[in-house]
């Protein structure tokens, strides 16, 4: 890719602020992206399980969701829910192994990717990365255990508030009590419910019940959480380790 | 069927567009999938034009060899004049896209047919933009079509031919 493009210069940017690359040297960050290809997914777009195992995507801009479906039912669970920043598919890279998780893009995604091989090697090769790495990969693996955790042990409103408090972003803005939700904040219901492991029907409840007492409000049919503690009790505040807005 | 996934890769020049094009015929890459659009080197200063003589098409201008290659090798080959864009000489798969997209419209008027067949193609409004502002200043354009792994293999080719920039636009089908 030519060096002086508007595009490259974007690209490199992006990268140093993802916590994968966040920290590596210009040298190292030019490096890589001679390996990366850039890509777009057209929002909707439902990609091969399978090329997860050779490719490891890093999210420029845009939102996807890992699901797995079950082949009998059609029932559907979200595993992972990525946006900005964030790389996919962290198992398949570690293992080696074509992962059963569908990777579906909930907007336009603009995507940098490189083989799983290179990433391995970059692993091993560059230090600094490795160093941003492990943590994140520490941070999915938090994820898969919560949802594991909430599925098994707690009700369906109580993994909705949980779901919702894990992706609030802290601290209002300056003069408003509204506090904005990233990434699920205009998801259909259909969607909180694969993330949470209830229907459609039982998300709508929770969710106007929420609302009816004040917890939540829709702004601009985007959801934003009003009462924060209330919220917090009503996922019963035992999240086990900080989330990032 | 080659799909509706695309890899677009941007040239200043006809010669950089043709060792592209050598590259991928030396991967044995399906050439049936390439499409090739510039202005063919039309300004206000050069003569630009194409003609048929006895059945034969060719191209008169300052990148007629390039432009004559491409013509007699590709499957489809055309001239279009668009409103956004003015003149631009067509080679190659997209033509038969090109050819669906006007079947389909309503009509003329401020139809953009490349801007469609882009589109069909997964690039968003922003890269529609950048293709045709790169088509305006000059560039050519490198259109692959196909399937994500024929796409990732083009990739890698066309980055070897230092392209001014070069993306893979996915819409699942």
């Amino acid at each position: 890719m030519n060096t002086d493009s508007p595009l490259y210069r974007h690209y490199k940017q992006k990268l140093a602020q993802s916590p994968v690359f966040n920290g590596l040297s210009d040298g190292v960050l030019c490096d890589m992206l001679e390996e990366l290809h850039h890509s777009t997914w057209r929002k909707g777009t439902e990609m091969d399980a399978l090329s997860l195992a050779k490719r490891f995507y890093l999210i420029i801009d845009g939102r996807v969701k890992l699901e797995r479906v079950d082949a009998v039912t059609a029932n559907r669970v979200t595993i992972f829910l990525l946006g900005p920043g964030d790389g996919f598919d962290v198992i398949s890279l570690l293992d080696k192994q074509p992962h059963e998780a569908t990777p579906v893009a909930l907007d336009d995604l603009h995507l940098l990717s490189a083989s799983t091989q290179t990433v391995r090697e970059w692993i091993n090769h560059y230090p600094e990365f490795n160093r941003n790495f492990l943590p994140y990969l520490g941070q999915q693996m938090r994820g898969i255990e919560d949802l594991a955790a909430d599925l098994a042990l707690k009700d369906t409103i109580t993994r909705l508030a949980r779901l919702i408090l894990r992706h609030t972003v802290s601290g209002a803005p300056p003069g408003k009590r509204l506090h904005p939700v990233r990434l699920i904040h205009d998801l259909p219901h259909e969607s909180l419910a694969h993330m949470i492991g209830a229907t459609r029907q039982v998300v709508n409840k929770h969710l106007q019940a929420l609302r009816h007492k004040g917890v939540l409000d829709n702004v601009s049919h985007h959801l934003v959480v009003s009462e924060l503690e209330s919220l917090k009790e009503q996922a019963e505040s035992f999240l086990s380790h900080n989330h990032h807005p | 069927m080659t799909g509706h996934n695309s890899c677009a890769a941007i040239y200043s020049t006809s010669p950089a567009t043709e060792v592209a094009i050598r590259a991928l015929r030396e991967s044995d890459f399906d050439m049936h999938k390439v499409s090739v659009i510039s202005k063919g080197g039309l300004d206000e200063k050069h003569l630009v034009g194409c003609y048929e003589i006895a059945g034969h098409f060719g191209v008169f201008g300052i990148q007629d060899d390039f432009w004559n290659q491409l013509w007699s090798s590709a499957p489809a080959a055309v001239c279009f004049h668009l409103s956004e864009s003015g003149p631009l000489f067509i080679a190659g798969a997209l033509v038969g896209m090109l050819l669906a997209v006007l079947d389909m419209s309503s009509g003329p008027g401020d139809f953009n047919p490349l801007h469609a067949a882009f589109d069909e193609l997964g690039m968003g409004v922003d890269d529609i933009t950048r293709y045709l502002a790169a088509l305006q200043s000059g560039c050519l354009v490198l259109l692959v079509q196909g399937l994500q792994s024929e796409l990732e293999q083009a990739y890698d080719v066309l980055k070897g031919s230092q392209p001014l920039d070069v993306s893979i636009y996915l819409t699942g089908y």
